[in-house]
């Protein structure tokens, strides 16, 4: 190929990554003010700001494409079902008036249990798993981490209401549980598609 | 590459495969250097306007719809950029136009190129329907523009437009 071919096809391309970067970063913001305005809608205004740790992930799920976007979107969908999640439901034995009382004495104790929350986590992911989008045993692997990564994402956001303890509960019980109960569907339960 | 492959090559470039970019970018660009050639009759400014289109037809690729079709939307905007060419030229050098066409000397094979795309035309036109013909004839400024709203127009044309490709497609391979 002649060099002014060669420097056409490079100039090409990146004009195409440029086209990419920009439809990425657009639907970064769209998902950004999405997950936000449902999570001050339904969390409070407080979790608003806690939106934008999607941005980096639609960003880079958007721009690498193919399965990545793919899962990433179902992803996030999934996710803003942790969005609704009562507070009662992550925090059982944390009845307002023993709250009080716990900030007074200082003894959070009741508050800082994550097992109830590693519970609904897990219950969540593998309930979760049966939107992950259907596609072939190779594009598996970037579908799944879109996945995981989306969901993730927007739960991340309804922790911002939680303890410690209980951000860590629901996140690490709902990871564990989307790659044991999505790569478990991939692997067994589900029909091969095209990529 | 037939049409239903570009468009199923630029689907897959459109959700980031990248794999589709040099089988998409190798189909494309003698067409836009094609469309370029006939109608710019200058070699240096024909090569500027298909590098441009080609840069603008891949920088919107990610925004492609999946489905839609890839030869309408690429002529369109070679159409464009060629016109923008054209534009700039005649602002630069109103009288400067390309010597061959100038001297009404256009070389054997563009004529033979051009009497072959006009006979397509008119057979094309004539099986076209009376009122998709009324449309492309109105829209060449052959004809007056029918009395009716500018959307319904613009509907109708598209129309029109479709069902030309169709047929240029279909007897001329066009």
């Amino acid at each position: 190929m002649p060099s002014e071919a060669i420097d056409l096809r490079a100039a090409v391309l990146r004009a195409y990554e440029r086209g990419r970067t920009r439809v990425s970063a657009t639907r970064a913001v769209v998902a950004v003010v999405l997950v936000g305005v449902v999570a001050s809608l339904v969390v409070g205004h407080g979790a608003a700001p806690w939106a934008l740790v999607v941005l980096p992930v639609v960003f880079f799920a958007e721009r690498t494409g193919q399965g990545l976007a793919r899962g990433a979107r179902r992803g996030i969908l999934v996710g803003l079902v942790t969005l609704l999640l009562p507070l009662s439901l992550l925090r059982p034995c944390c009845a307002p008036e023993l709250m009080e009382l716990a900030a007074r004495t200082g003894d959070m104790s009741c508050c800082t249990d994550w097992t109830c929350c590693a519970l609904v986590g897990m219950l969540l992911g593998v309930v979760s798993s049966f939107a992950l989008p259907r596609v072939s045993r190779g594009a598996a692997p970037s579908t799944l981490s879109g996945f995981t990564a989306g969901a993730m994402a927007v739960a991340a956001v309804r922790c911002s209401s939680l303890f410690w303890g209980e951000t860590l509960g629901l996140l690490v019980g709902l990871f564990g549980a989307l790659v044991l109960a999505s790569t478990a569907r991939v692997c067994f339960g589900q029909p091969a598609a095209a990529a | 590459m037939d049409e239903d492959e570009l468009d199923r090559t630029m689907d897959r470039l459109a959700i980031g495969d990248r794999s589709a970019f040099d089988p998409l970018y190798l189909a494309l660009h003698p067409r836009a250097v094609s469309i370029a050639r006939r109608r710019l009759r200058d070699e240096a400014l024909a090569l500027d306007a298909a590098q441009e289109s080609m840069i603008r037809v891949f920088s919107r690729a990610s925004e492609f719809a999946r489905g839609a079709h890839v030869l309408p939307w690429f002529y369109a905007v070679c159409a464009n950029e060629v016109r923008a060419i054209e534009r700039r030229r005649g602002v630069l050098a109103p009288n400067d136009a390309a010597p061959e066409e100038a001297s009404g000397e256009a070389s054997a094979e563009d004529q033979l190129q051009s009497a072959e795309l006009h006979r397509a035309l008119e057979h094309a036109l004539a099986s076209l329907d009376l009122e998709s013909a009324e449309a492309i004839s109105a829209l060449l400024g052959e004809s007056t523009k029918p009395e009716i709203a500018g959307a319904t127009f613009r509907k109708r044309v598209s129309r029109a437009y479709a069902k030309l490709r169709i047929l240029l497609g279909r007897y001329h391979a066009v």
